[in-house]
């Protein structure tokens, strides 16, 4: 088996037959099908975690995985990125705050869905914007995540400050107002997030793949996600997210180099910030 | 008048840059023509937040259309594309890119080293790689890599390029790589 994975000293890259062998495992086994997922990150996700587990073939890879409590959960927490962080993309919140929120502040209730939100940083960086908007009070936040384990680690609410450097600077430049200190608790070498915050957030375990967890969303945030996925899985993506959109003055904010150009309904949606991708929903 | 292909690329070309690249990349995609049949695909790291314009800045020196590379865009020949700020890109087999934020490699994302191993993967013998001037080690691996999988493997004169540091350490990981003057890289390039 070992002759299909290229041997050199340092690094193993996977063959296309043993990607293609846990593909199938996953879908089988596991009702995990990432094979809409893009190629070419399955295939760096594989290689390094063959080589985090030393593993030689998709078949030792498997009975590693299989020999855990929870497989899914096990492997998802390994293949995922979940590289985020608070107000990743300053501009971005920025121009959600000017363009977005007077139109939000009209409405009698809020709802929003952050859909694959992994830790939750950006789930905590929207609630704090809204809150500065004078909006928290109405508003509701589900931040959702294929992971399990990032969904419990969301939930927990407890972010090391080691990590947080630079958010400081990030908040002030989306627009923030005061200072993190004032949403943020240090206990030791912890922040958490606080109470006043926390009650308008809810955190769920949910696959982009399926159904959405609600409908009559007034925004919905699903950043950097798309990218992992082909140009068919994101159409089929955007199409479940335009549903969940309520009718008219409803949002859509995507990561900046995501689109909504391979999306067949695409006429569904009004462009109003270029360089950030967020749209307005219109028909 | 620009009439712009929408053809498939003969080879797939990487360059990777760092301290230096900016100035090399001038260089080199002036002297690139416009017919240029295959894709250029570049690679640069720069620092985290700066935002100036380096599609604009190298548009100025080229006629081939430059433009920064949005997820899943189709790979097309006699176009240069840039690598954006943040994310780490990726080559599908299918011609098309995919970025991803997952985590630094080599301290950097974009990290040279993961495109250049993506460039294998996807297109082997019509991959070519191109390192350029920079201060660390990143594109290394992924010139062995794209080596061992039967690409092309250029690398900018350690001697002659502005730091040594990245071109030195593709040579000592490549042996056998093409080893150019900057000035006589779009030459080579072209001639494929
Ligand atoms: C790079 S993070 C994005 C986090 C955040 N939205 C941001 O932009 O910073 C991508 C997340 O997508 C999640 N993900 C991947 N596939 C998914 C799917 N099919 N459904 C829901 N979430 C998914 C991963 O678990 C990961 O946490």
């Amino acid at each position: 088996m070992s002759e299909l994975i290229n041997n050199n000293k340092e690094q193993k890259y996977i063959s296309p037959e043993q990607r293609d062998l846990l593909i199938e495992f996953l879908k089988k086994r596991l009702d995990l099908d990432i094979s809409n997922y893009s190629l070419a990150s399955v295939s760096r996700r594989f290689t390094k975690m063959f080589n985090d587990f030393e593993s030689d073939s998709a078949q030792e890879f498997i009975s590693k995985i299989e020999e855990e409590g929870s497989p899914r959960d096990f492997f998802l927490k390994h293949f995922t990125v979940n590289v985020t962080e608070m107000f990743r993309d300053p501009g971005f919140y920025a121009n959600l705050v000017n363009l977005v929120f007077p139109v939000l502040a009209q409405k009698e209730q809020i709802t929003i869905w952050s859909a694959a939100c992994s830790s939750g940083e950006e789930v905590v960086s929207l609630a704090i914007l809204l809150h500065e908007a004078g909006l928290l009070d109405k508003s509701r936040i589900l931040g959702t995540d294929i992971s399990q384990a990032m969904i419990n680690y969301a939930m927990h609410a407890k972010y090391k400050v080691r990590g947080m450097s630079g958010y400081d600077k990030s908040y002030k430049l989306s627009g923030g107002q005061y200072a993190l200190e004032e949403y943020l608790e240090k206990k030791g070498d912890y922040a958490i997030v606080k109470p006043f915050l926390l009650k308008h957030i809810e955190y769920a375990q949910h696959n982009l793949m399926h159904e959405p967890p609600a409908e009559g969303f007034d925004l919905i945030v699903c950043r950097n996600v798309l990218i992992y996925f082909d140009k068919d899985l994101q159409n089929q993506v955007l199409s479940k997210l335009a549903n969940a959109l309520l009718p008219g003055k409803s949002f859509l904010a995507l990561g900046s180099k995501e689109s909504i150009i391979f999306y067949n309904g695409r006429e569904r949606f009004k462009e109003i910030d270029r360089e950030y991708k967020i749209f307005q929903k219109t028909q | 008048m620009n009439t712009r292909s929408f053809k498939r690329p003969n080879k797939v070309i990487v360059i990777g840059a760092s301290a230096g690249g900016v100035h090399a990349l001038k260089t080199l995609v002036s002297q690139l023509s416009p017919d240029f049949p295959h894709a250029v695909i570049v690679v640069l790291h720069r620092l985290k937040n700066v935002t100036s314009r380096l599609d604009v800045l190298l548009q100025s020196f080229t006629r081939i259309p430059v433009s920064e590379v949005e997820d899943k865009e189709d790979v097309l020949a006699g176009r240069l594309y840039l690598c954006p700020a943040n994310y780490h890109l990726l080559l599908e087999p299918d011609y098309t890119f995919s970025l991803s934020v997952s985590e630094k490699v080599n301290f950097s994302r974009p990290s040279i080293d993961v495109s250049f191993v993506s460039l294998a993967e996807a297109f082997g013998k019509k991959g070519i790689g191109v390192l350029l001037t920079g201060a660390n080690q990143d594109g290394a691996e992924g010139l062995l890599a794209l080596y061992e999988k039967g690409g092309r493997v250029v690398i900018q004169n350690p001697e002659t390029a502005q730091v040594a540091v990245m071109p030195k350490a593709g040579v000592a990981r490549v042996p056998k790589a093409t080893v150019l003057h900057l000035e006589e890289i779009p030459d080579f390039i072209s001639n494929l």
